[in-house]
């Protein structure tokens, strides 16, 4: 059957040709680069003479990726420092390209072809990619995707360990922008723990800062994958790439990893104190000259105390508001001690030989014609002391002290947030309601800073 | 003997119905070796029934008409016969006709690697198949398949799912689309060759069928010509080399009949860049007659065919790249490696049994086809787009910006386009190498795979109740056990792939395994069990000026699916067997032929047809859930022709007018919208789509000398939209709740306004003028002048909604959105005209008893470029969007389409023996 032989060659030779649409591919294994470094981050820099510019030579340059979009925190852009370790500079790289992560994770070594690439800079921060237009102006901008690969290449050279440089928030300096920091004990801001990373889809400013109070602004997206998530309690360190906007420094973490807030809060500071041994011991309206008029506290504890948030507010004649007040804060008034106030300090020394401990304007709380009330204030709100009645004018009452002088008697040894007329001796030109109707005279029936 | 039957046939029929009939005899022999034709075919034209010549090549036809007709003989590979008659009760004898090899026979080729172009993009199909018209001898129809094709024009504005297709009797078209899927049989031209084909509404004695018409492919050993043909092919269309092998022994004397046929079609890239071409298929069939009126027939089929796709383009994409451009392969160990390969292998094993009595032909089959078919595709995951022309990637991004253009960044696109168009493998595997991912996958190449089990009985019987009166009945079941599933068939270099949905963080089987590897399914997992119960009669009753027709089908379906995977997007309905779809359908055709003279006739026929959507417009999200399509409608097609034939000596040709309504019929797309009412990947239901088909078609030939043909063809349709069809969007409530168009995951958008818009059907327009001449030594040229036009693309239906009107920031219309700033927006335009020169030609020689031939074709011998369809997107799903997107000129979402092949060529050198 000589056909047979014929369609069984045909045959064979079909199933030869069929066979050659192989499905099988090798993998291509690892895609790298052996370009070398023609320029330096500082020559790129100095490049940049104020205007954007597009480089126009075949110059390579080498840098380490710091930032990742794996999280979502970073979009369309990568930050790149010049070594792994001990970075001197870094640079912004703007790509339009998501996920970049996948292709240029943190710490790989790239080599990046300049030639066709625009480079600027925004404020201190220096840019790579492609351009941004606005009315005319062009500035950096995202490089276009399919861009992207004809001038990033991922270096043969294997991936580094990114060594952070460790800093703190007033040593922090520009040549640190776009490179990967890390502070030691840092927190969230009191007021913002518990709060989530970020507003869903807004870019969103929070704060960190250390135990002396300095601050730094912690740059979350609303598009991250930890944006829901709560800032967290405790202290201790954050790592993340240095950003600046305008003159805020910026921290941008990679990941939540980047937090590692275990230690315990700074120390609180008390800076605040109360005290009942704190009291107004004299007042002083002297007939013969208003100028010499004062306030003097009297502190009864064997310990000064700081001031701190303390007030002194005068009510006027009838007033139920306070009409004036004294902030004592900055001043500490020692162990036994008084504290005088004058609103005229200039009068006071003529008149009584010695500056007052704090000189103040006219119809302060020191400056009463002798019918007002006055309440001594902590810094907590509490009224410690109070001469006269609030709401009360003290003309013709047991707390008038007009043209004279109320003075505490001297076993008091504590303020009394009732105002108790036992306590005092008053002298004036009434001498209504047991008061004693005895005008005074300045210097000589007076005696500032001496506790009777 | 045979004149014993015949005169008791004569005096039977006569005694019966007492009327003269006319019967003619004769016998059909090859010319030049004398040997006689078996199976050749004899009819009177315009009438349905046909008459065979047995294995001795003797024939007789009975006919009631009386007048002059013409006879037609037609064999399979030889040049048709005519002889004009003059019927008048007295019996006419022929005697011995010779039929001349038909030398243009390889013209098929042609056709079939035209069929092979048929492949386009997930659900942007314009499956025309010119392939059911292979078997025509209609002036009109043939220039349609082999001429029209090319810039996909589809007659009457039809869909394939409109033509039955059969193989040995059993009915192919599948449930998924109602169509035929041409590639289960492809590259095994030499054996399917022998087709009965029915244009319309015509009887086909094995189907009702469909209205386009009804081809019955015929593989039986005994009807295929004894011998040996080896062929070879070379073309820059799809393939660049085809090789194909034959033997067929004939019916011998012990009553066995036996053909082995084997081809690979073989290409690196097609004319469209990237297109990779990979077939084979190999064909057995045994016949064995146990005696004259039995014979069983056992048939195996295997065609493999894998093939690289293309992808439609934006405008912007083809001004960069031009028309051979594809974004779906890139270079990959120096080869091309396509993304999106599309392999089918769906092996058919046929049984047949043939009962050939005087009276009655009744053939049985049971047909089981299984098999695979198979798309790959690339998935990204929480990874960049890897198409290279994904709109943020294009010059026009920049340019459409909503902050303004920047013309800078365009250039700079521009220029990494033209360097980097292409898939960048390697990207892809360094992606998923990936310290930090530890092995999980980015890129994922994958298969959604079709595995289907199909099972058809068939039988159908065509009665000669008297010889004016012909019977046909018919039954057949159809039942398909699909299973579809995506699987992982490369990870890049990964280890694994994590089985969830990226947008909302779900799983997509929750009770599996959350990490899947290469081989597994992963992301959907489901099967579709369907069956159908079909039976039809049919009657054509023949008089003495007339003939006339009627049909009827009943049928049953019932289809259900079953989900294999619980996906935590959808926990109620995801896993286990939903709803079962069931329909019954009941259709009805008929028609009439009105003889003026033999060489005059009218004919008019008209259906009223239903049929169930098919699965495809069935299920919401099959993948994901069991979701049926709320008020699921079963389609009605009403439809009438009239059409007037004339055979004068030197001039034939047809002139037909028709029209057709197709109602309730459904539709679903899928899409990501930024529509008036939010954004979502949405599942789009269109319900109640009404379309209207109708026209004119015209085929003249004129034979201008002995030598000379002159060919005149066209249709002049009109296929619109004649419902504002109902719209339904539906999503999963996965994601972030803020941000989801409805909490119901489902959203009514009323109606769309689509009446009276065009259809994306083809060319509604075709023109054709063509010259043939056939040189008595055995060579012929051919050339045609082709002309297409009024061509739409497909619409975006949610456009045309008022959800189009909003302004998903406020909720109010816009402000802009006036009625004419609307429309001047969603204006429909045709596509340019089309014109195309075609050439075809071939000769034979007979040297030492073996046939030497060659054929070569060349289309489109002007490299005219064109587009052959396309689609609007429907990313723009609001006024504003669309409105801003379309400033520049260069849209992010513009419409894309298919452009057609340049010049190309067809060259088949053959030999058989």
């Amino acid at each position: 059957m000589p056909f047979l032989n014929n369609i069984t060659c045909v045959l064979l030779t079909i199933l030869t040709v069929s066979c050659a649409g192989n499905t099988e591919f090798e993998n291509p294994g690892q895609n790298c680069s052996s370009l070398t470094a023609t320029i330096s981050f500082a020559e790129l820099e100095a490049l940049f003479k104020g205007e954007t510019l597009q480089i126009q030579d075949d110059w390579v340059l080498e840098g380490y990726v710091v930032s990742s979009d794996r999280a979502g925190n970073f979009f369309n852009v990568l930050h790149v420092q010049d070594k792994p370790v001990a970075p001197t500079r870094g640079i912004q790289l703007e790509i339009e390209l998501r996920e970049s992560h996948l292709f240029f994770d943190i710490g790989s070594k790239i080599m990046i072809k300049l030639k066709g690439l625009y480079l600027g800079k925004s404020r201190e921060t220096l840019k790579l990619g492609g351009t941004f237009t606005s009315f005319g102006n062009v500035s950096v901008g995202q490089l276009p995707t399919l861009t992207v690969s004809e001038h990033l290449f991922l270096s043969c050279d294997a991936t580094e360990d990114l060594q952070p440089t460790l800093t703190t928030i007033p040593e922090v300096d520009t040549l640190m922008l776009n490179t990967l920091v890390r502070f030691e004990n840092l927190e969230v801001t009191a007021t913002e723990v518990g709060q989530p990373f970020a507003v869903p889809k807004e870019e969103t400013e929070r704060t960190l800062t250390d135990c002396e109070a300095n601050e730094i602004v912690l740059l979350n997206s609303g598009f991250s994958d930890f944006q829901a998530d709560l800032l967290p309690t405790g202290n201790g360190s954050v790592t993340g790439v240095l950003l600046k906007d305008g003159k805020d420094f910026q921290l941008v973490l990679r990941t939540l990893e980047d937090i590692n807030f275990t230690g315990e809060g700074c120390p609180e500071i008390i800076t605040e104190f109360t005290s009942t041994q704190i009291f107004i011991s004299e007042l002083a309206d002297p007939d013969n000259n208003t100028g010499a008029r004062f306030v003097e506290l009297y502190n009864a504890a064997p310990d000064p105390l700081d001031l701190n948030g303390w007030i002194l507010r005068r009510y006027t004649n009838e007033s139920t508001t306070v009409s004036s007040s004294i902030n004592l804060s900055e001043f500490v008034i020692e162990a036994q001690s008084t504290f005088v106030i004058s609103p005229n300090a200039t009068v006071f020394e003529a008149v009584y030989g010695f500056a007052p401990d704090l000189g103040i304007s006219t119809n302060s709380p020191a400056d009463s014609n002798g019918d007002d009330n006055l309440e001594l204030v902590d810094p907590f709100g509490t009224v410690i002391d109070i001469f006269g009645v609030v709401g009360e004018d003290g003309s013709n009452t047991n707390h008038e002290f007009e043209d004279g002088r109320a003075i505490r008697k001297s076993h008091i040894t504590e303020g009394n947030p009732t105002y108790t007329f036992e306590e005092w001796t008053i002298f004036n030109d009434t001498g209504a309601a047991e008061t004693i109707e005895t005008p005074q005279e300045a210097p000589d029936d007076f005696n500032p800073g001496i506790r009777d | 003997m045979r004149t014993l039957i015949f005169l008791t046939i004569y005096c039977y029929s006569s005694f019966f119905y007492g009327q003269q009939s006319t019967i003619i005899f004769g016998s059909v022999k090859e010319a030049g070796t004398h040997k006689a034709v078996l199976n050749a075919t004899l009819s009177i034209e315009g009438t349905s029934e046909d008459f065979f010549t047995d294995a001795n090549g003797y024939f007789t036809v009975k006919t009631p008409l009386t007048g002059e007709h013409t006879l037609e003989i037609t064999a399979f590979d030889f040049v048709p016969q005519h002889f004009s008659l003059l019927l008048n009760g007295e019996e006419i004898s022929l005697g011995t006709i010779f039929l001349q090899q038909d030398i243009t026979r390889e013209k098929t080729d042609n056709l079939i690697a035209l069929t092979d172009g048929d492949l386009l993009d997930d659900g942007e199909s314009v499956a025309g198949a010119p392939g059911l018209l292979q078997a025509t001898r209609d002036i009109f129809l043939t220039r349609a398949a082999f001429d029209f094709g090319q810039a996909f024009f589809k007659v009457r504005g039809y869909d394939s799912q409109n033509g039955t297709v059969l193989l040995n009797g059993i009915p192919m078209n599948t449930f998924f689309d109602g169509r035929p899927q041409w590639n289960n049989w492809g590259g095994l031209n030499d054996v399917v060759r022998n087709q009965e084909f029915t244009y319309s509404l015509a009887l086909n004695p094995y189907t009702f069928g469909g209205i386009q018409g009804n081809t019955n492919i015929d593989t039986r050993p005994s009807g295929l010509r004894p011998g040996t043909r080896i062929s070879g092919s070379f073309s820059n269309r799809t393939y660049t080399g085809r090789l194909m092998a034959t033997y067929s022994s004939g019916l011998q004397n012990n009553g066995l009949a036996y053909t082995v046929s084997a081809s690979g079609r073989q290409a690196q890239e097609g004319y469209i860049e990237g297109t990779l071409y990979n077939a084979y298929s190999f064909f057995g069939a045994a016949e064995y007659h146990s005696n004259p009126q039995h014979s069983v027939t056992l048939t195996a089929i295997l065609a493999r065919n894998r093939r690289g796709r293309s992808a439609a383009i934006t405008e912007e994409v083809h001004r960069l790249k031009g028309s051979q451009y594809n974004p779906y392969w890139g270079e990959q160990d120096g080869r091309i490696r396509n993304s999106r390969e599309r392999t089918i292998f769906e092996p058919i094993f046929i049984l047949n049994h043939r009962l050939q009595l005087e009276k009655l032909t009744w053939n049985t089959g049971v047909a089981y086809q299984f098999g695979n078919y198979t798309r790959s595709r690339l998935g990204y995951f929480n990874a960049p787009s890897p198409d290279p022309t994904y709109y943020r990637y294009l010059p026009s991004y920049y340019i459409n910006s909503p902050i303004g253009a920047n013309f800078i960044n365009a250039q700079l696109a521009r220029e990494a386009f033209l360097k980097n168009s292409q898939i960048q493998w390697e990207q892809l595997y360094a992606a998923n190498a990936n310290a930090l991912n530890n092995g999980k996958a980015a890129y994922v190449l994958y298969n959604d795979v079709t595995r289907d089990n199909r099972i058809t009985l068939s039988s159908s019987a065509d009665y000669r109740f008297t010889e004016r009166i012909q019977l046909g009945f018919g039954v057949n079941f159809k039942t398909v056990s699909s299973e579809n599933y995506a699987e992982i068939q490369d990870l890049l270099g990964a280890r694994f792939h994590e089985d969830i949905d990226t947008f909302s963080d779900t799983l997509n089987d929750l009770k599996g395994n959350p990490t899947k590897t290469e081989g597994e399914k992963f992301s959907y997992n489901y099967t579709m069990d369907a069956s159908r119960l079909e039976a039809f009669g049919q009657v054509g009753i023949t008089g003495k000026r007339w003939s006339s027709f009627a049909a009827a089908s009943f049928s049953t379906f019932g289809v259900q699916r079953e989900g294999l995977f619980a996906n935590e997007r959808f926990p109620e309905n995801s896993l286990g067997p939903g709803d079962k779809i069931s329909f019954s359908s009941l259709s009805l055709k008929g028609g009439g032929t009105y003889f003026l003279s033999g060489r005059h006739w009218v004919s008019i026929r008209g259906a009223k047809t239903e049929r169930p959507p098919t699965l495809q417009n069935s299920f919401i999200n099959p993948r994901e859930n069991n979701a049926i399509v709320p008020n699921l409608q079963k389609e009605t097609i009403t439809t009438v022709d009239v059409n007037y034939f004339f055979r004068l000596p030197d001039l034939t040709g047809r002139i037909s007018a028709f029209y057709t309504k197709f109602q309730h019929t459904t539709d679903i797309n899928f899409f990501f919208v930024d529509s008036g009412l939010g954004s979502d990947f949405v599942q789009e239901v269109v319900t109640n789509l009404d379309t209207l088909h109708k026209g004119i078609e015209i085929g003249l030939e004129y034979q201008a000398s002995s030598n000379v043909k002159l060919s005149l063809a066209g249709s002049l349709g009109e296929y619109v939209y004649a419902s504002n069809p109902s719209v339904q969007i539906n999503f999963d409530t996965a994601g972030a709740e803020e941000e989801l168009i409805d909490p119901g995951g489902t959203l009514d958008l009323g109606t769309a306004n689509l009446k009276g818009l065009k259809l994306a059907q083809g060319p509604q327009t075709a023109l054709s003028a063509g010259i043939e001449y056939r040189d008595p030594k055995y060579w012929w040229v051919g050339a045609t002048a082709n002309y297409l036009d009024d061509n739409y693309i497909s619409l975006s239906t949610i456009t045309r909604t008022r959800s189009f009107l909003l302004d998903p920031e406020t909720g109010e219309r816009f402000p802009e959105a006036t009625d004419e700033n609307v429309a001047r927006l969603l204006q429909q335009h045709p596509l340019k005209e089309i014109y195309l020169l075609n050439l075809v030609g071939g000769k034979s020689w007979l040297v030492d008893k073996k046939y030497i031939s060659v054929f070569a074709s060349v289309n489109n011998l002007f490299d005219a470029a064109f587009k052959t369809g396309g689609y609007e997107q429907n990313r723009n799903g609001n006024f504003g969007q669309l409105q801003h997107d379309n400033l520049s000129g260069t849209p992010s979402f513009a419409p894309k389409f298919w452009y057609g092949y340049g010049r190309t060529y067809f060259l088949n050198v053959a030999l058989s023996f």
